[in-house]
Formats: structure tokens, sequence, C-alpha cells
């Protein structure tokens, strides 16, 4: 009988010991801290078709540098710059003729996934992953807003990277485009309690910000008036050092540019380009030293 | 009473198992991570029509409002400023 529990415990540690050295997904923070960001876009993942031009393409662009893990089918890769986790890279496979978009996800930091959950699908969001626990990274779940930006909620285990200004090559900013802005804007702001905040715009048009902590989180935008039917999505940027240069960078590294560099609000100059698989993301030169301090 | 044995081990292995499972490795066993949310709109986002005055991006802080009209979302009070991103540098510092 002993030599059968032996078996037993033998198969528990052996499993248990296979499981956990197969993918763990990293920690946001290291040291952890717990402190709380609410309404902050925390981190990003990038779902591909090929992971290995992905890499290639992010590290040649931005110098990433990356982790791979493989757990079954699923392939994962966790990019990093400066030893920081920046992002998360998955390959899965697209079928020929799926005809659906290689995309950055963008995380948004919940204290409770559960009840922002809820709260969402009262608030006509559909539930695309219902909230699960990532090992080492927290709890999450994937949702699709009213409008149907796609975007995902976010408690950390292990707290919320710090409110400090990214560095080239880490992501700056976030910019919901949908159909609906002031309808989105009351949306989020029932689930992360983000201030709003109108700003001016071209007639057809509107730019709200989404503040918490008395720091910009997001911006929520009309889809360009003469696009009014295309899919509202949310949209993440990178902070670079020079747009043009690096909008240069991309179309040599085999992606694409589809909104050419011009300037922004307040002087920042940006992008959007499109990596080898066609997933977009943003371009934002944000030189460091303009920022006002604003007081509450 | 080989047949009690193997019995015996396959409870075992099957308790095992189960221990495992509930030893913190449930996502991971045969499916992996889970990470298959390829937006469900068609491929080739169409960013064309970004006319001069569409502007995504943050500010620099404290810049001009617009609060005409009445919201369905609940506008920040009128004498808030627009904040901007974080300044400060990692090492706390805040730039000059």
């Amino acid at each position: 009988m002993i030599s059968h529990w032996s078996t037993l415990v033998a198969v528990a540690i052996l499993a248990g010991a296979g499981c956990r050295s197969a993918a763990q997904m990293p920690a946001l923070v290291d040291p952890p801290t717990q402190v709380r960001h609410v309404g902050k876009v925390i981190f990003v993942e990038l779902v591909t078709p090929d992971l290995a031009v992905a890499e290639r393409f992010y590290a040649g662009l931005f110098g990433w540098t990356f982790h791979d893990t493989e757990t079954g089918a699923t392939h994962y890769a966790d990019a990093s710059l400066n030893g920081r986790s920046v992002a998360g890279l998955i390959h899965r496979d697209l079928p020929a003729g799926d005809h659906r978009q290689p995309a950055w996800l963008s995380f948004i930091a919940v204290r409770d996934v559960d009840a922002a959950s809820k709260v969402a699908l009262a608030r006509g969001a559909k539930v695309l992953h219902e909230p699960r626990v990532v090992p080492d990274r927290g709890r999450q779940a994937i949702l699709a807003d009213p409008q149907g930006a796609v975007f995902a909620v976010l408690d950390s285990s292990s707290g919320d990277p710090p409110d400090v200004l990214a560095s080239p090559g880490e992501w700056i900013w976030s910019s919901l485009i949908t159909s609906d802005p002031e309808t989105a804007a009351g949306f989020y702001q029932t689930i992360f309690d983000y201030e709003v905040f109108d700003l001016p715009a071209d007639e057809g048009t509107q730019h709200l910000m989404l503040t918490s902590d008395n720091y910009a989180r997001a911006s929520a935008n009309s889809l360009p008036a003469n696009r009014p039917n295309a899919h509202p999505h949310w949209l993440n940027f990178v902070r670079v050092e020079d747009t043009v240069q690096m909008a240069s960078k991309v179309v040599a590294l085999g992606g694409r540019v589809l909104v050419e560099p011009r300037v922004d609000r307040q002087g920042g100059k940006i992008a959007v380009v499109a990596d080898p698989a066609g997933a977009p993301f943003g371009l934002l030169e944000w030189p460091e030293a303009e920022s006002k301090e604003v007081r509450k | 009473m080989n047949r009690l044995r193997l019995r015996r081990l396959g409870i075992a292995i099957l308790i095992g198992l189960f221990a495992a499972l509930f030893s913190g490795c449930v996502p991971y066993l045969g499916v992996g991570y889970d990470g298959d949310y390829y937006q469900p709109y068609g491929v080739g986002v169409d960013y064309v029509g970004w006319g001069p005055g569409y502007r995504v991006g943050p500010g620099r802080g404290g810049e001009r409002r617009d609060d005409r009209g009445e919201h369905v979302h609940r506008s920040a009070p009128a004498a808030r400023p627009v904040p901007s991103v974080p300044s400060r540098s990692r090492g706390g510092s805040r730039p000059h």
C-alpha cells in the first residue's frame, strides 16, 4: 500500500512540476507592489499567425527581446525592453479564408474582474472570454464594448506598472476609435470611473479624454467622418523619438504605413502603421521636456 | 491480486492528477494559454480619412476644453484642467 501512495505523491509532484515549468506568464510588475491604477492600459498582447515574423519585426523596430514558451499547441513570447516586460505575443493559426484581423489587445486595470465584467454586461457589452485566472499575471476577461471594440480587463496579481513616462519603445497611449464616443465614454466611465474631458473637434467628430489618477489614460474618438461604418477598435501607441524615421523603418521591416506621420494635439507627432501580419498600432513622438504638470 | 494492484495504481494516478490540477496548473493542461481573440472584423482596418483636425493623441496638460451641449457621460468639473500622460521619469525626477 505504501508503494501506491508513493506513486500517488510522485505523480502529483511530477504533474505539478510539469505544468509549472511549461508556461509561466510573466508578472506585470517585478518585484510586486500591489499598487493599483484603475483605468490605465497596463498590458498589451498581440495575436499573430506568424510569431517568428512578428518577433523579427518588433525586435528590429523597437529593440524588443523575446522569451519564448511553448505549452501544448500554444506558442507564447514575452517581449521585453531593458529588462522590463512590454508585451505578450501569441501564435494562433489563421486558417486560409478566415478574414479576422490580427490585432493588439489592450488590457485595462481593474480591481475586480468579475464585477467589471458584470457591469460591462449590464451596459451592453459582450463577454468574449469569461473571467479566468492566468497564473502569475492575474485574473482577466476579454470583452467587446457596446459598439464592438474589443478590450480586456485585468486584475494584475503583482500590481500595476508605475505611472512614469514611457521610454522610447514602450507603450505610451491608447485611443478608442468608435462610432459613438459619447456613449462609449459613458460605458467606460461606468467601469473604470474615468473623468471625461470634452475636447475641441471638427464639426461632426468628437474627441474625449479619459483620465484617472489625474493622468490622461486614453482618448475616445469618432470614426473619421468619411468612414462612419468602419469597425470600432482600440489603437495603442508606442513612444518613439522620431515618428518619420520609425515609419520608414516599419516599411523596411515589412510593415505598412496606414496614416502618414502628422502633427497631433499640442505638437505630438503620430503615425499609424501595421506589422507584416497587418496588426495596426501607433507611433507617438513625445519629447520629454514639454509636459505641463496639472494640479487637481 | 494483480488486478487489485492495478486498480489501486490507477486510483493513485487519478488522485495524483487531480491533486496536480488543484495545485494551480488547471489552465495549462492540454490547452495552453487560450488567447484566441483575433479581431472579428475583416483584415485591414480602414485608416483613410484622418483630416487635419482629427486628433487622437494626448495633450501636454491644461489644454482648451469644449463643454458645450449635454452629454451621455459625466463631464469632469469645468474648473478641472485636462491632464496629460505621466511625465515623471523612471528614476523619479520630472523633466525640466
